[in-house]
């Protein structure tokens, strides 16, 4: 099976450049993390990301023949050959497929995501009921991965002010929980041309989230609360 | 790309993004109801334009529909720029070009619609 992937260390290389490589079929239900795993053995520079290899750490992401996924969980039998294998778009790369995520956390920690209650520790955990725990369905899982905010136009043009899919998915995910107190705070600190209405529902994020979540839909949800407390 | 140091909110811009859908939301209700208008019942020459466009009902929807779209267009251009423009002073100069442009043609719709149409 062929693949052509991206190379690139900084401290030898002038620019980065293609490498084409040559693998023996594997057959069955291999996935792209298998194949990368037996490129490293036959040649050991090539430097990626990656931990858990079953989708639940978000390590690997990477660009898959133009599209952001996990290698992970991305049988070889779906791509198309030759493989091209690319860092996640817009980030700065550090060598070969990995990128320098800083900017990324940055934005995910400045939504604050955690818990914000003042109210004095119970003795137990705080409770909720169903209903309420139901509505943190399709926004706690996010693994962090930046598939969605490195396919996201807007946070190309501005990853140093647009918050990013990723990280709007959980400011939406405290603003949805019954036990956070600071949706007024969280609100305002949304409430910009830049953090949230960079957004222009291009919805590639959707179309690129591994876990299957919907951040655009997530961004639609932080505008009512936000409409709502206007009309 | 050495991270930038963020910098918060400065808690606006919603209001923005509802008016620009407002906006919108008029416009498209405006042009189907002009093109139907002019589609059914298509005035009869020069003469007959003028005293439509003349009768206050018209001349409301009209005024509305400029200002929206000025609104609309003011929102929008400034959107672009943002997304786009990075050096601070070509975004100050479109800003500022784009001002002097819609300014001018608000004022043009003024004159349109409180002068040539009353004349």
């Amino acid at each position: 099976m062929r693949f052509s992937i991206y190379r690139y260390n900084p401290e030898t290389d002038r620019r980065p450049h293609m490498q084409e490589y040559d693998l023996a079929e594997a057959g069955g239900n291999t996935m792209l993390l298998d194949a990368l795993i037996a490129l490293k053995k036959i040649d050991d520079s090539l430097s990626f990301r990656r931990s858990c290899r079953e989708g639940v750490c978000g390590s690997d992401a990477m660009n898959i023949n133009g599209r952001n996924g996990l290698a992970c969980i991305t049988p070889l039998s779906e791509l198309k050959e030759p493989v091209v294998l690319r860092p996640l778009p817009g980030l700065p790369v550090v060598r070969d497929l990995i990128v320098d995520l800083t900017q990324f956390y940055n934005q995910y920690r400045s939504v604050k995501p955690w818990l914000i209650n003042l109210d004095p520790e119970p003795e137990i955990e705080r409770l909720q009921s169903p209903e309420q725990r139901a509505r943190l369905d399709g926004l706690y899982e996010c693994i962090l991965c930046a598939c969605c905010s490195t396919a996201c136009p807007s946070f190309w043009w501005n990853p140093d002010r647009f918050l990013g899919p990723a990280a709007l998915l959980q400011a939406a995910r405290f603003l949805a929980d019954s036990r956070d107190q600071a949706t007024g705070e969280r609100l305002n600190d949304l409430n910009d041309p830049y953090r949230l209405f960079r957004c222009h529902s291009i919805m590639n994020c959707t179309d690129v989230c591994p876990k299957g979540l919907n951040p655009s839909r997530a961004i639609g949800h932080i505008r009512q609360l936000l409409l709502r407390r206007v009309i | 790309m050495t991270p930038t140091r963020l910098t918060g909110s400065v808690q606006h811009g919603f209001g923005q993004w509802l008016l620009q859908r407002l906006t919108a939301m008029y416009l498209a209700v405006f042009a189907i109801w002009l093109a139907t208008a002019v589609i059914l019942d298509p005035p009869a020459g020069f003469s007959a334009w003028k005293a439509w466009f003349a009768y206050g009902p018209v001349r409301l929807a009209f005024a509305l529909a400029f200002m929206s779209m000025l609104v609309h267009a003011w929102i929008g251009m400034r959107s672009v720029f943002l997304d786009y423009l990075k050096p601070l002073w070509l975004r100050i100069l479109m800003h500022l070009l784009t001002a002097v442009f819609l300014t001018a043609l608000a004022l043009w719709s003024a004159h349109i619609l409180l002068v040539e149409a009353a004349r």
